[in-house]
């Protein structure tokens, strides 16, 4: 058989099964709406762990680092060190705390004064709290911040980044978790599919048996309950699709509004094209594999 | 075309349904095949169409060991002949059109060629205004001549019909055996399962009979 005769079966085939799916169009949608909805929890996960990440980055952006000079070291080195720091283009402002300064902030707290008062010279060396400049790469931010930890006049170089870490790994351990997620469903998937699937095969067995016996090939059996679990995953990839777009789109409000908390313009960044490409694929691929699972199973019951 | 070599068939559980059957048709040849019911007509067709396979012996049909033939193979060995089910196993859920239309579909042919065949196989049954209706809507004597559309539409090398007339009344029978003999006449080689022995003696040909799983006479008309 010519290839293009070949692919014009298919398409064939293709085509008549959505036209038997969207004739008996109660069946098909809970079909539909099941795989719509197991797959909108992953899809839609993943949209806000994206959001989340982007959140992370964004605050990040904002995050400075604090250089502790030696203890001994004079207005000059700090000065010179500060100004070192200028010039770089990484850098956007560097705040000088002198010694006196920072014994001031401590005593303004309050609770370090008694302690103070027993001291009998000032500790505290000269600080510098370097902040990145606006377009600066995290990387560049990072070395620059391990270069100064090296200098011979710097006693330690602290980032408050903690809670970014927190964060970093609470979003890894979603990303895990959704990943988990996602394979459950797509089991799920494969499983449901290859059901509905199986009881269509059953319903058809007599027509299976008489093609069967005019001489159809496996692969001309099997054809037609391919494409039907092909429809239904596609179709519940799109239901996928629009569950969560809306979803994003409720979100959008109340995410401005925090953002506009942190002095963020940030706004929720909607499902993109590749996104919904992504889910369709995962959709009519698990409707494939699910098909595929319960025709391999069926046809040698009836052959 | 056909040859059975000392053909044993025994169903699982059940008793032998053919025994040591040995027989022969040639290409071209339009031949009955009789005895009553229990004969053993429909496992000689099963085992032809490789449906089932034979417990002893050999059987060659199109010049193949059927009995041998790989999963692959059966199926292109079945859309070389043409058989005319007993109960004629029509799909309820398709038009007549589409159920004639079935085994070339399945051979793959092409839209054009499709449609021609399907057209010239039901107006040789008389079917053609029907096309568009579904098997439960034809009488019983239709519904067979549709099933002998199916069997023919596709120009099989050999046509097999396991009692193809069994609810035709005898006017429409002989109308239908002689459809098959105008096959004949083309180079169709035929094997009509029939214990319609009236419609034998009006259109005479060689008569195979079977009695009880074995070859019971052999004759052909002087
Ligand atoms: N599927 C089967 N399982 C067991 N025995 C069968 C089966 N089909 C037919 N038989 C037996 O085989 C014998 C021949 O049957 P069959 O070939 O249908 O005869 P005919 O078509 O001449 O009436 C009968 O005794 C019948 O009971
Ligand atoms: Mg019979």
């Amino acid at each position: 058989m010519n290839p293009l005769r070949y692919l014009g079966r298919h398409l064939d085939c293709c085509y008549s099964e959505a036209v038997r799916l969207v004739r008996q169009p109660l069946g098909s949608l809970l079909t539909v709406a099941a795989i719509g909805l197991a797959l909108a929890l992953p899809a839609g996960l993943s949209a806000v762990l994206q959001n989340m990440e982007g959140l992370a980055a964004a605050w990040g952006e904002a995050r400075s680092f604090s250089i502790y000079l030696k203890p001994n070291a004079s207005v000059a080195v700090a000065e010179q060190l500060a100004g070192d720091l200028e010039r770089n283009p990484a850098v956007g402002e560097v705040r000088r705390i002198s010694p006196g300064e920072a014994l001031a902030i401590m005593e303004g707290r309050g609770e370090f004064a008694p302690a103070i008062e027993t001291l009998e010279e000032n500790p505290l060396p000269w600080t510098l709290i370097v902040a990145p400049a606006p377009g600066a790469s995290e990387s560049e931010f990072l070395a620059l911040q391990d270069t100064a930890a090296t200098l011979e006049e710097v006693d330690q170089v602290r980032a408050d980044t903690q809670w970014l870490q927190r964060m970093s790994a609470i979003l890894a351990l979603a990303g895990q978790a959704m990943l988990l997620i996602l394979v459950m469903v797509l089991v799920a998937l494969v499983v449901i599919i290859g059901n509905t699937v199986r009881l269509e095969i059953q319903r058809q067995r007599d027509a299976v048996e008489v093609m069967s016996l005019l001489g159809a090939s496996r692969g001309y059996l099997r054809r037609p309950f391919l494409y039907q679990g092909f429809w239904y995953g596609l179709g519940g990839g799109l239901l996928a699709v629009l569950l969560v777009r809306l979803g994003l789109w409720t979100l959008g409000g109340p995410f401005a509004d925090l953002m506009a908390l942190y002095e963020s313009d940030r706004v929720l960044s909607g499902a993109s094209w590749r996104q919904d490409l992504v889910i369709l694929g995962i959709g009519a691929l698990t409707g494939w594999l699910g098909a595929w699972r319960a025709v391999a199973g069926q046809l040698r019951t009836i052959e | 075309m056909i040859r059975l070599q000392e053909v044993t068939m025994r169903y699982r559980g059940g008793a032998e349904a053919l025994s040591e059957v040995s027989l022969s048709v040639e290409p071209g040849e339009f031949t009955y095949l009789t005895g009553p019911s229990g004969a053993g007509k429909t496992t000689l067709i099963k085992l032809l169409a490789a449906i089932e396979r034979p417990t002893r012996g050999q059987v060659f049909a199109l010049g193949r060991n059927v009995g041998r033939l790989k999963r692959r193979a059966v199926c292109s060995h079945r859309r070389r002949i043409g058989i005319v089910y007993q109960n004629n196993l029509l799909l309820e859920d398709r038009s007549a059109y589409d159920n004639v239309a079935l085994p070339l579909h399945i051979s793959g042919l092409g839209p054009r060629e499709v449609r021609r065949r399907t057209e010239a196989a039901l107006d040789s049954v008389g079917l053609l205004k029907s096309a568009r209706r579904f098997p439960r809507l034809l009488s019983q004597g239709e519904q067979q001549r549709l099933g002998i559309a199916r069997a023919v539409v596709n120009r099989p090398e050999l046509l097999v019909a396991d009692e193809p007339t069994g609810n035709l009344d005898p006017e429409l029978s002989r109308e239908v055996m002689k459809l098959f003999r105008r096959l004949v006449g083309y180079g169709v080689t035929a094997l009509v399962a029939t214990h319609d022995l009236g419609l034998i003696e009006s259109l005479p040909a060689r008569r195979i009979s079977l009695l009880k799983g074995r070859v019971d006479s052999d004759t052909s008309p002087s």
